[in-house]
């Protein structure tokens, strides 16, 4: 059932078991996971079904280093973000759990096994018709193809599978809707979540509309799931009681935002002296067996470790010929780089080959001191306005480039060459920065929690009925999209909380 | 005249010309080595002008005995017997090449990462090619 907060009479008090604050990826998934169990859930969305600019609006902020789209990079409406998400989908690799203290990437509480059943379910629920990720001999089996076999082990093939991509919001309303125990308030904004005065347990959630209505539930058991950003905003924010916010006696909310850094443009070219890499590596292969999915390279676990290095994920895109001066770059050396490519063999017949372009998204360094925060300023609600002070750590840049020369050696051992196209030892400029719209880590998870804000369970520390879900309890994210993670992480948690129980 | 047809005209006769160059009396003690390397490329004038940007660009000056016998030292590492077979030439290239790129002996080239190997028979596709003239 749906119900607009508008309708509601002001200063009802609604009583519920469990409140999930946020219908994005996250939310919707517990709301999913949770229907048909013995408790009353409560959905509380700030928007409605369609983008409504007033509300987008609450999204907006300020930036303390990059200049960072706040309002633009996530959507406030039923589905969240998943309403303009691309699709990509891949989960995190066994290393990313391990964490590498050397590099400031911290170890999750638990390893990939933890996950796997549930990123095979989560797979279900983004469209995937997959969940055979890395399987070489399905690839092969559902291509035709092969994957490159790059000498060494510095360098091998991953792929990523291609959600629809299902906007949650459209695809699962009509189960939300009819799950009797589920009801979603629209409209409905948390303006605090409002603990005992002994701050040990959430006693209730303050809600307004845009239009000035208000209202309050009462939960039994609280979910905090309004995406990397929101969710720390809404923590510091919920300071009537614990000054500096909730689940903050630590100072650790907000800190450790990561993102995927996606530099604009090809960071590095890859010649091949014939047509001999597979189209696979370089678009889409719809219809194969109802499985969209597409090969990336990516260093692997052993290189990482070996190099202490930071991952990359590599795609390949948009084949050129040789010379096309059509192309940014130094196209005058490439029929060089081919017929040279043609001297060891690798390819017969008359001049040609190909030029591909590489785009990477990298995997993040941890760093306290990128953090959410919160200005003066306050929105349409009166809530004060996020703050984001994010830039990328030089170790990011400079494991990037050496990642790329791992990338030409292993090429060239193959047959094809790489240019590098981001100089060697430059101070990683805000104008080559890119980004993935990807928030994560302000609450991450740590089993310690002088480490993190929320625990292994995704219960924040201190707090006996909070539970906080999505990418912001990620301690580390790897290179790669993070949804179905966040879809997995709130299976988990449902399953969690059916074995627990609710307590109080 | 097809591209194809007048592209292998060219290649063909800046080959014959490059096989003129090289009896330059500048090279008289290596032209046979150099002649037999560089028969390994097809494209004498795209390989040239890697090579002169790899040249243009290095630090110390560089001359083509040396890079004929250093080339010519990777080969024989690689197997090579010093025969003028192209096949046995290509294949033991190839495993110099890749070598080279086992052991990180690299050189950057515009931001193109080669195998020294293969700056190196490039930069003597751009000797060749300068005697021309």
């Amino acid at each position: 059932m749906f119900i607009d907060g508008r309708t509601i009479a002001a200063q009802s008090v609604i009583e519920t078991d469990i409140a999930i604050i946020g219908a994005g990826a996250a939310g919707i998934t517990l709301a999913r996971e949770l229907a048909g169990t013995h408790w009353r859930v409560a959905l509380i969305e700030s928007g409605s079904f369609d983008l409504d600019d007033a509300t987008q609006a609450l999204y907006e902020g300020e930036s303390g280093a990059v200049e960072y789209p706040l309002a633009e990079s996530r959507l406030r409406y039923f589905g969240g973000t998943t309403n303009h998400w691309g699709g990509w989908c891949r989960p995190l690799m066994p290393i990313d759990f391990e964490g590498r203290p050397a590099m400031g990437i911290p170890a999750w509480p638990f390893g990939r096994a933890e996950l796997d059943p549930y990123y095979r379910r989560a797979a279900d629920t983004c469209q995937l018709n997959s969940a055979d990720f890395d399987d070489a001999a399905v690839w092969q089996q559902r291509t035709g193809k092969p994957a490159l076999d790059l000498p060494g082990d510095d360098i091998v093939t991953r792929f990523f599978l291609y959600s629809p991509p299902t906007r949650f919001g459209e695809a699962y309303r009509d189960q939300v809707d009819k799950a009797s125990n589920v009801t979603t308030y629209l409209n409905s904004n948390v303006l605090e979540i409002v603990p005992n005065a002994e701050a040990t347990r959430i006693e209730r959630l303050a809600i307004a509309t845009l239009g000035g209505n208000r209202f309050e539930v009462r939960p039994r058991l609280c979910i905090l799931a309004t995406g990397g950003i929101e969710n720390a905003r809404l923590l510091l924010t919920s300071d009537s009681v614990q000054s500096g916010g909730l689940a903050n006696g630590r100072d650790l909310v907000g800190r450790y935002f990561m993102e995927h850094v996606t530099p604009p443009g090809q960071v590095a070219a890859i010649a091949a002296a014939d047509e001999t890499l597979i189209p696979f590596y370089y678009t889409h292969t719809p219809s194969i067996g109802r499985v969209t999915m597409r090969a990336i390279f990516m260093p692997s676990d052993a290189y990482l470790r070996r190099e202490s290095r930071f991952g990359a994920s590599l795609s390949i895109y948009e084949a050129h010929a040789p010379g096309d001066k059509s192309k940014d770059g130094d196209t005058r050396l490439e029929p060089g780089i081919l017929e040279m490519l043609r001297s060891m063999g690798a390819a017969n017949g008359p001049a040609g080959g190909m030029i591909y372009g590489v785009a990477c998204a990298t995997e993040p360094q941890p760093s306290a001191e990128n953090r959410v925060t919160l200005t003066a300023a306050r929105d349409a609600l009166g809530m004060r306005k996020a703050r984001l002070t994010w830039r990328p750590t030089q170790a990011e840049r400079d494991s990037l480039y050496q990642n790329l020369v791992a990338l030409a050696r292993s090429f060239g051992g193959w047959q094809g060459a790489v240019k590098v196209a981001i100089p060697d030892l430059d101070d990683w400029q805000d104008v080559e920065i890119g980004w993935g719209n990807h928030h994560m880590g302000t609450t991450r998870m740590a089993a310690d929690p002088s480490q993190g804000v929320v625990d292994a369970d995704c219960k924040a520390h201190g707090l006996a009925n909070l539970y906080i879900a999505g990418s912001s309890v990620f301690p580390s994210c790897g290179p790669v999209n993070p949804t179905l993670t966040i879809v997995a992480l709130a299976m988990r948690l449902a399953d969690h909380l059916k074995a627990k129980g609710v307590q109080g | 005249m097809t591209a194809i047809v007048r592209r292998t005209l060219i290649a063909g006769l800046a080959a014959s010309c490059a096989l003129a160059g090289i009896r330059h009396p500048a090279s008289a003690d290596t032209p046979d080595l150099t002649e037999t390397l560089l028969s390994v490329v097809g494209d004498r004038r795209s390989a040239a002008a890697l090579g002169q940007s790899w040249v243009n660009h290095r630090r110390g000056g560089i001359k083509a005995v040396d890079l004929a016998n250093r080339l010519a030292d990777a080969l024989r590492a690689q197997g090579w017997s010093g025969s003028n077979d192209p096949a046995e030439l290509r294949q033991r290239f190839n495993a110099a090449v890749r070598a080279d790129y086992r052991k990180g002996e690299t050189v950057t080239v515009a931001g193109w990462q080669l195998a020294r190997a293969q700056a190196e028979l490039c930069a003597l596709a751009y000797f060749a090619s300068v005697e021309l003239h």
